[in-house]
């Protein structure tokens, strides 16, 4: 997977080798399945659970993933003789709606975390609206552990060319972004300063809202120099079935995130962690929020008191933010006339060629033809979906 | 308006300088504010602790303005602030 990105085909491949991962959610699909049964497979990537599903003996399955590897699930579909049983839809699931209520939902819409772009919205309405009444979730539900930890090879680069460089440059200023951001490690048990606690747990089956908010605390087990905060989920994929995260625990392509302190903290044992942190679900992706308090165990002293945001992660451009304020008034523009008159052309009646010629008229200057407009009218209907 | 109240800062409110300006998110809401400098100014006496009492006094100096227009712009930002719950009043 990238950084926080969207899943490759090679990272679904990744996901269906990876034996902790697959063979929780195959017994626990196994268990669901009743014979024709109906099942919902939300984020169906290359099709393996819409597949198994039917192996299983379901009677209909309906796989819903946005992004094009779909195809491939389809070819698979195929060549596995269960396409008569599988109704593919590339689409948000969210913009769906079917006859009949499923009996079985399944996903894995995770990133490093749970807590990644639509994946709790959408549990909550597949599971409103798509999933019958006591219909089976798998998964069930996800707890996430935080742990102080000691990483000084992965927090050299929060340090480095920064704070200090081979070249005698001041590259200060960037300091405070590159501390506002967390990303995927593959922690060691060794690196943990402190046990994992728990700081949230998220039961699929009665969650309604995006937002996570907790706070964990701790002792510090060992003295070292507290770097960061690791976080990782293990995950309740059945009653009694499931796979962890933990650092230790057979890597998976989850790992753990990395967020690290504004600077590097030496610690003792007995020193106390405490950690509040927050995940807000805004404009289609997190902003987390962690604020990190130890204490000294022998004289109370306070050693950190630590609050970051990847609220500032990123260098601000001044009129973006100023655009995005609830008091600006937008500005009408061409660009913004342009797609209002191409979206109001959609009727559900008119061919590509029928608008971009309408576009095209409209807009003699810029569009020759019908055929020049047709790249634009294009993105502008697929950004709009 | 009571100036002997001082203001806390919803810790909801994220503040980030934007230029001369400031940008809010409310986490809350996932909605987006905007301060002009002199809101800027306001915002950052607010975060020291200060009385409404005191703000005017700090901006009636900055700002060569008379007392009663600086009074009449701070409440305007104030309501505006308390609406969108990025403060609340604590009593003097």
């Amino acid at each position: 997977m990238s950084r926080f990105g969207e899943y490759r085909v090679i990272d679904y491949g990744t996901m269906l080798v990876e034996a902790p991962r697959m063979d929780a959610y195959v017994a626990a699909l196994k268990a669901a399945v009743t014979p024709g049964c109906t099942v919902v497979d939300l984020g169906t990537g290359t099709g393996m659970f819409a597949m198994l599903a039917c192996r299983f003996g379901a009677g209909r399955v309906h796989a819903i993933e946005p992004d094009k590897s779909i195809l491939l699930a389809r070819q698979a579909a195929e060549a596995n003789g269960f396409a008569d049983r599988i109704s593919f839809h590339q689409a948000f699931s969210t913009d769906l709606a079917f006859e009949d209520r499923a009996d079985v939902l399944i996903s894995d819409l995770r990133g490093v975390l749970p807590l990644y772009t639509a994946h709790i919205p959408s549990i909550v309405d597949a599971r409103t609206r798509l999933l019958k009444p006591g219909g089976i979730q798998i998964p069930r539900r996800d707890r996430m552990n935080v742990a102080l930890v000691e990483m000084p090879k992965v927090y050299r680069y929060y340090e480095e060319p920064w704070l200090t460089n081979r070249y005698g440059l001041d590259l200060t200023s960037a300091h405070p972004f590159v501390v506002s951001s967390w990303h995927k490690v593959e922690a060691k048990p060794e690196d943990l300063l402190t046990s994992p606690v728990l700081w949230a747990e998220l039961d699929y089956t009665t969650i309604t809202g995006p937002n996570v908010a907790g706070r964990a605390s701790s002792a510090v087990a060992r003295p070292g120099t507290a770097h960061g905060l690791a976080v990782w989920f293990d995950a309740e994929i059945a009653p009694g079935v499931g796979f962890s995260n933990a650092p230790g625990k057979t890597a998976l392509i989850y790992g753990q995130a990395f967020f690290p302190l504004k600077a590097a903290v030496p610690v003792e044992e007995g020193d106390t962690l405490e950690v509040d942190l927050r995940a807000d679900h805004i404009e289609g992706d997190y902003v987390w929020t962690w604020a990190t308090k130890i204490v000294g165990a022998g004289d109370g002293k306070v050693k950190a008191d630590f609050r970051q945001s990847t609220f500032y992660a990123e260098p601000v451009d001044p009129e973006k933010m100023r655009r995005r304020g609830a008091g600006y008034v937008p500005e009408r523009t061409p660009g913004l006339d342009l797609e209002r008159l191409c979206l109001s052309l959609v009727d559900g009646q008119r061919t590509l060629e029928a608008i971009a010629g309408e576009v095209a008229r409209t807009y003699p200057a810029r569009y020759k033809t019908w055929q020049s407009a047709l790249t634009d009218v294009v993105k502008i209907i697929d950004r709009a979906k | 308006m009571d100036l002997s109240s001082k203001l806390k800062q919803n810790p909801d409110a994220m503040a980030r300088p934007v230029g001369d300006e400031t940008v809010i998110l409310h986490l809350g809401s996932g909605t987006y504010f905007g301060l002009d400098p002199v809101g800027t100014r306001i915002w950052q006496l607010m975060g020291e602790g200060h009385s409404l009492s005191a703000i005017c006094d700090a901006l009636a100096a900055e700002y060569a303005e008379p007392r009663e227009t600086i009074e009449h712009d701070l409440q305007k930002l104030l309501t505006d602030l308390l609406d969108h719950k990025l403060v609340s009043l604590e009593p003097g």
